[in-house]
C-alpha cells in the first residue's frame, strides 16, 4: 500500500467513515471498493482525490484505518419488539385455541338451550341419530388428512410471499378434496348394499351429512388458513339461527332444517375463505398460472401432514366407531351394525369440555414456542449452545406444568358442570347422566382428553418444527393401541370399553411425542435449522 | 438425409433470460434469435418456479431447464428425469451412515473452500463434481437438511470464526462468532444455492455461462467431466453487485462474510474454468482481474443493438424534453436525476422530464417520491411508468440522461444513441466506452454538473444535432448487433475446432 499525505490521509478518513456507516462490519477490501464506486469514486478520483493506485488500494486503506479502530462503527441492534402485556397475548391465544373447539360447543349449547345445532336436534330418534353420527364420523376422517395438506401448503407459499401460489395450491387441492370425498361415497354406497350397516334410507341421509360436513370441514382449512377463524363465530351463529328457524317457524323435519343451516355454513365458511385468498393472491408476486406445481409434487410435499390428519381424525373417533359397532352388553339391542349409542355420546360430548378448556392453554404454548426460537436463535452464539437448549427444556417444564395444572382444573370443572346439567329440566338427559355407562365414558373419556391434549401440546410443537414424521411415528402408534385395546375390551367385556382404548392409545400418545420431543428440544439448533 | 451436425450451446442464465427483461435478457434473445444456425439448451436460475416468461425462446432453443431456488421445498419438486418411485428409492436409500460416510468428508471440502474465499478454485470445481455425482444417487433434501450435514457445518464455522478472531482482534470482531441465527440462515441459503447439482444437463459442444455465477455450475462440471468448453459472459460484474446487495446485511456480519465468501469462491471458479471470459466492456475486466481472471483469457465483445430499429426520427417540437429509461432502482440514481431537473427547471421553465423504467425498489420509489414533492416537481418530473414503445420514447425527447452510480455497458445509452439522440451520462462503468466524445460525461452523483450540461443542450439545437450524429456513426461503425454476433459466433467456432 502506498505511504498517504496527511491530506489524503483525511479524505480517506473521511470517505472511510462514510463507507462504514453504510456497510456496518466491512469484510474485506471487495465490499469496500463497490461502495466506493457507487458512491460516484472512480479510479481517477482515487488518484486525484485520495493520492492512491486506483480503487482496490483505497479500499485497502480504509479497512487498515478501520482495523486500526480509527474509524467508528455502531452494531446495529434487533428492531424493538412491540411489548404485549402477557394476559392479553395468552386471552388472545387461548381465545383462538377455543375456535378450533367452537362447532362443538356452540352444537351442544344450541342444543341445549334450543333443541337444534347444525347437525341434529335434541329429540332426534336413534335411528335418525345413527344416520347423522355416522355421517359426520365419515367426513371428519375423510377430509381431516385433506385440511392438513390444505392448510400445510397454503402456508409454504404464503411465507414465501407468495399469495396467488398459496390462493391456487389452496383452491386445486381443496378440489381434489371435495372430488375425493365425492367418489369416496361410491365404495361406501356398494359396502352398504352388500353388508346392510343401515338401510338405505338412512345411508342416504348419511350419505347427505357426510357431503355437507365434508364441505364444511375442508372450507374451514381454508378459512383457518387465512386466518379468519374469528369469522366462524358468525358464521355459525348465522347457519345455526337459520336451522332453527327452519324447524320453528317453517315446521321443516330436522333433517331439513340441518341441510339448510349446513348449507348456508358451507356457502359462508367458502365465502369467507376465498374472500382471505383473494386477498393474498393481490399481495402475492408470483402467478400460479404459469408453470404450476404437479399433481405428483402436491401430493409428495403434503404426504406426511395429509397422513398425520387422516391418523388424528381416526384416533379422535375410534372409541365411537368401536362402541357403536359392538354388541357386547348394549342395553339398546342395535338392529344394524352400526348404531348410535347415546348414553356412550354423551359421556363423551360432557368430556368434550376438557378438550374445550384445555384447546387454548395447548394452543398458547404453541405459539409462544414458536414465536421463541428466532429470538432465541439471535441472542445464543453458536459456540455457546447449552444456554439456549436450557432456555427451551425450561420452557418445556413450565408450559407442561401450566397444562397439568389446567387439566385439573378442567377436569373439576366438567365434573361441576355434569353436576349442573343434573338439574336440567329435561328427563332424558337426567336419566342418562344417572346411567353408570355415561359417568364412566364420561371419567374415562375426560382424563384421556386431558392426557391426549398433553401429548397435542408436544405434537403440535413437533408440527413447528415440521417433524411431521416424528408426529406420524407417534400418531400410529396411537391409533392402533387406541384400536386393539378399544376392540378386545369392547368385544370381551362392555361396548363402553371402547373408551379405555382412548385412553390407552392417549397415554402412548403422549409417551411417544413426549420421548420424541425432548429428543428434538436436545438437539433444538438442529431441528430448527431442518425446519423448513 | 441426414441433418449436418450442429454447435449446441449450453446457455445458462441467472435471475434474467427468459423470465426477466434487462440488458443481459436483451443480449441473450438476440444471441439466440440471431444464430439459428445453432442449438441452445438453456438452464435459467430462477427466483420461483412461477414466473412469467418475458421472452418467447426461438426455436433453436431446444430445451429450456427451469432451475427455481425457492417457492419449492425441496428439487425433487422440478427434477423431472425422475420417476417418483425413483425418489422415494433415493430418499429411502439415503441413510444417515452414507451422509456421513460419503457425503460429510466431501461438505467439509466444501466448507473449506468457501471459507477461504475459493482460493482453490480447481478445488471448488473437484468438489462440485462430486457433490454432482453424490445426488444421482442420494436425495437432496434428506442430505442438506441432515444432523450430519449441521454438525459439519456448525463445527466448521465455529472452527474458521475462532481462527479468525484469536488472529485479529479488530472491531467488531465479536460479530464475527455466528450466533445459532447465523449459522441456520447461511445454510438455508446454501442449500438453496447448491440445488442446481442436482441438475442434469445434456453434453453439448460448449458452454456459455451468462454471469460468474452459480448459474456457471453445470459449465464449469461439463468442463471438469467432459473437457467442454466453456464461455462466460459477464455484463455486471456479479461479485461487485453481491457485495453491495449484502452489505445491507448490517446485522448479520457472520451470513453476510459467509454468503459472500460463498459468492467470491464461485466467481472465482468460474473466472478458473471459463476459457475465455468476454466482458461487455473493458471497465469490467478493473474486478475480474482482481479477482483473479488470467488476462489472456479475456476478450471484451461490446454489446450491439438492432442500428435498422433504433433509428433517429425528427422530433416533434413540443417544449424541451428529457428523459432517463432506467428502472426505479438507487443504483440508477434517480435522486441526482431529480436534483438535475429541479435546477435546469430554475433557467428552463418549459422543460419536462420522463423516467421510463419499472419500479425494481419500492422504498426508494417512495423516497424518490417525496425528494420530487420536495422539490416542487410533482407536475414536472413523471415517473414510475414503463415505456410501451421504447424507440418512440427516445424520439420524443431532446436529451437523455443517465444518472447511475453502477453501471457496466448499458443498452439505453446504445440505443439512445442509435436514435442520434444527444446524451449526458455519469461516467460510471463502460459508459465512457460506449460514448466516448459523442456525448456528454458527468462525474456521478453531480446533479449540478448533469444540470449544467443538459441545459446546454437543450438550449443548443445544432450541439445535440451533432452530438447526436456522432453517436449515431459509432453506433453503425461499432456497436452493431450483426457485429457482436458476428463475434460470438467466431469465439464458438474457435472453441469447438479446439475441443474437437
Amino acid at each position: 500500500m502506498t505511504v498517504l499525505p496527511v491530506t489524503h490521509n483525511a479524505a480517506i478518513q473521511q470517505i472511510g467513515q462514510t463507507v462504514i456507516h453504510r456497510v456496518g462490519i466491512p469484510k474485506d477490501r471487495w465490499e469496500i471498493t463497490a461502495q466506493l464506486e457507487v458512491l460516484g469514486y472512480r479510479d481517477i478520483d482515487a488518484r486525484e482525490r485520495l493520492g492512491c493506485r486506483d480503487l482496490f488500494e483505497a479500499a485497502d486503506h480504509i479497512l487498515a484505518l478501520f482495523h486500526a479502530g480509527e474509524l467508528g462503527f455502531v452494531p446495529e441492534g434487533e428492531d424493538p419488539v412491540r411489548r404485549i402485556n402477557p394476559v392479553l397475548l395468552f386471552l388472545r391465544h387461548y381465545l383462538a385455541g377455543l375456535m378450533f373447539s367452537l362447532p362443538m360447543v356452540l352444537q351442544g349449547v344450541t342444543m341445549l338451550l334450543w333443541g337444534y345445532g347444525l347437525w341434529g336436534a335434541i329429540d332426534l330418534d336413534v335411528r335418525t341419530g345413527s344416520a347423522i353420527a355416522l355421517g359426520f364420523i365419515a367426513s371428519y376422517i375423510v377430509t381431516s388428512g385433506f385440511a392438513w395438506a390444505v392448510v400445510s401448503r397454503g402456508l409454504f407459499y404464503f411465507y414465501q410471499k407468495e399469495g396467488g401460489l398459496a390462493r391456487w395450491s389452496a383452491l386445486r387441492m381443496w378440489w381434489i378434496s371435495v372430488r375425493a370425498a365425492v367418489v369416496l361415497a361410491g365404495p361406501a354406497l356398494l359396502f352398504n348394499l352388500i353388508y346392510r350397516v343401515l338401510p338405505m334410507d338412512l345411508f342416504f341421509i348419511a350419505l347427505a351429512y357426510y357431503l355437507m360436513l365434508a364441505l364444511f370441514w375442508l372450507n374451514w382449512s381454508l378459512v383457518y388458513l387465512v386466518g379468519k377463524t374469528h369469522w366462524m363465530l358468525a358464521v355459525l351463529s348465522v347457519s345455526i339461527a337459520a336451522v332453527i328457524a327452519a324447524a320453528r317457524i317453517l315446521g321443516w323435519p330436522v333433517v331439513a332444517s340441518n341441510m339448510i343451516g349446513l348449507l348456508l355454513a358451507d356457502t359462508l365458511t367458502f365465502g369467507v375463505g376465498l374472500l382471505g385468498l383473494n386477498k393474498w393472491a393481490r399481495n402475492g408476486s408470483g402467478k400460479p398460472e404459469v408453470n404450476p406445481p404437479r399433481f405428483t409434487v402436491l401430493v409428495y410435499t403434503t404426504a406426511q401432514v395429509f397422513l398425520y390428519g387422516l391418523l388424528y381424525s381416526v384416533f379422535i373417533f375410534t372409541d365411537r366407531i368401536l362402541a357403536w359397532t359392538g354388541m357386547r352388553g348394549r342395553e339398546d339391542f342395535p338392529p344394524y351394525p352400526f348404531w348410535l349409542n347415546a348414553r356412550y355420546e354423551l359421556g363423551m360430548d360432557l368430556a368434550l369440555i376438557v378438550v374445550v378448556l384445555l384447546a387454548g392453554v395447548v394452543e398458547y404454548s404453541t405459539h409462544q414456542f414458536s414465536a421463541r426460537l428466532v429470538p432465541s436463535q439471535k441472542r445464543a452464539k453458536s459456540a455457546a449452545l447449552q444456554p439456549f437448549l436450557d432456555e427451551f427444556r425450561r420452557f418445556y417444564r413450565r408450559h407442561t406444568a401450566v397444562l397439568c395444572i389446567c387439566a385439573v382444573v378442567a377436569l373439576v370443572s366438567a365434573a361441576a358442570a355434569i353436576r349442573a346439567l343434573g338439574h336440567f329440566p329435561d328427563p332424558r338427559l337426567q336419566e342418562s347422566l344417572a346411567s353408570s355407562t355415561t359417568v364412566r365414558v364420561f371419567w374415562v373419556a375426560a382424563i384421556s382428553y386431558a392426557i391426549f391434549l398433553f401429548a397435542l401440546q408436544r405434537v403440535l410443537m413437533l408440527m413447528t418444527l415440521s417433524r411431521a414424521d416424528l408426529a406420524v411415528h407417534a400418531i400410529a402408534t396411537a391409533v392402533l393401541t387406541n384400536i386393539v385395546v378399544g376392540f378386545i375390551i369392547s368385544r370381551s367385556i362392555h361396548y363402553s370399553g371402547s373408551v379405555f382404548g382412548l385412553l390407552a392409545g392417549s397415554i402412548a400418545l403422549a409417551v411417544l411425542a413426549h420421548r420424541n420431543l425432548r429428543r428434538v428440544l436436545g438437539e433444538l439448533d438442529y431441528y430448527y435449522y431442518a425446519a423448513y | 438425409m441426414s441433418e449436418p451436425s450442429r454447435l449446441s450451446v449450453l446457455l445458462t442464465t441467472e435471475g434474467t433470460y427468459p423470465h426477466s427483461s434487462g440488458g443481459v435478457s436483451t443480449w441473450c434473445d438476440a444471441l439466440i434469435r440471431n444464430t439459428p444456425e445453432v442449438y441452445y439448451t438453456l438452464v435459467p436460475l430462477m427466483m420461483n418456479p412461477h414466473i412469467e416468461l418475458k421472452y418467447d425462446p426461438p426455436h433453436n432453443a431446444r430445451r429450456v431447464i427451469n432451475v427455481p431456488l425457492w417457492g419449492i421445498e425441496e428439487p425433487a419438486e422440478f427434477l423431472t428425469d425422475i420417476t417418483f418411485a425413483g425418489l422415494h428409492i433415493r430418499k429411502r436409500d439415503t441413510t444417515d451412515s452414507i451422509i456421513e460416510r460419503e457425503f460429510v468428508p466431501l461438505f467439509r471440502d466444501l466448507l473449506d473452500v468457501i471459507n477461504h474465499a475459493g482460493e482453490d478454485a480447481a478445488a471448488f470445481g473437484r468438489v462440485l463434481v462430486a457433490m454432482e455425482n453424490y445426488f444421482q444417487g442420494h436425495d437432496y433434501n434428506k442430505t442438506m437438511k441432515s444432523r450430519a450435514v449441521w454438525f459439519a457445518f456448525r463445527e466448521s464455522m465455529e472452527e474458521h470464526s475462532h481462527h479468525i478472531t484469536s488472529a485479529n482482534r479488530f472491531p467488531g470482531a465479536a460479530y464475527q462468532l455466528p450466533s445459532l441465527f447465523d449459522l441456520t440462515e447461511s445454510l438455508r441459503w446454501l442449500y438453496r444455492f447448491l440445488m442446481i447439482v442436482n441438475v442434469r444437463v445434456p453434453r453439448t459442444t460448449l458452454t456459455h455461462s451468462t454471469a460468474a455465477a452459480f448459474c456457471g455450475i453445470p459449465c464449469i462440471t461439463a468442463k471438469i467431466r467432459n473437457g467442454t468448453p466453456m464461455i462466460l459472459t459477464e455484463h455486471g460484474v456479479y461479485v461487485r453487485e453481491q457485495n453491495l446487495f449484502l452489505s445491507r446485511f448490517h446485522r448479520l456480519f457472520f451470513a453476510k462474510q459467509f454468503l459472500l465468501n460463498l459468492i467470491t469462491a464461485i466467481t472465482r471458479a468460474n473466472y478458473h474454468y471459463a476459457d475465455i471470459i468476454s466482458p461487455v466492456c473493458h471497465f469490467n475486466t478493473r474486478w475480474e482481474v482482481a479477482q483473479g481472471a488470467a488476462r489472456d483469457k479475456i476478450r471484451v465483445i461490446y454489446n450491439g443493438v438492432d442500428a435498422d430499429r433504433f433509428i433517429p426520427a425528427p422530433r416533434e417540437p413540443n417544449g424541451q424534453r428529457v428523459i432517463a429509461t432506467a428502472r426505479i432502482d438507487p443504483l440508477k440514481d434517480i435522486e441526482t436525476f431529480l436534483r438535475m431537473a429541479a435546477l435546469v427547471r430554475q433557467t428552463n421553465p418549459r422543460a419536462r422530464f420522463a423516467i421510463y423504467g419499472a419500479i425494481a425498489d419500492r422504498k426508494y420509489f417512495d423516497k424518490c417520491l417525496s425528494l420530487r414533492h420536495e422539490l416542487g416537481l410533482d407536475d414536472v418530473v413523471e415517473m414510475g411508468v414503463e415505456s410501451q414503445n421504447i424507440i418512440s420514447t427516445y424520439h420524443s425527447a431532446d436529451v437523455i440522461v443517465l444518472t447511475s452510480v453502477s453501471e457496466a455497458f448499458p443498452y439505453s445509452v446504445l440505443e439512445a444513441m442509435s436514435c442520434a439522440k444527444a446524451i449526458v451520462a455519469t461516467d460510471v462503468g463502460g459508459v465512457r466506452e460506449a460514448l466516448e466524445s459523442n456525448g456528454v460525461l458527468v462525474p456521478p452523483t453531480d446533479a449540478e454538473g448533469l444540470a449544467r450540461e443538459v441545459r446546454r443542450l437543450l438550449d443548443d439545437p445544432a450541439l445535440r444535432a451533432t452530438l447526436g450524429a456522432r453517436a449515431r456513426a459509432a453506433i453503425v461503425e461499432k456497436f452493431r448487433v450483426d457485429h457482436t454476433i458476428a463475434k460470438y459466433l467466431d469465439l464458438y467456432s474457435d472453441l469447438a475446432e479446439r475441443a474437437a
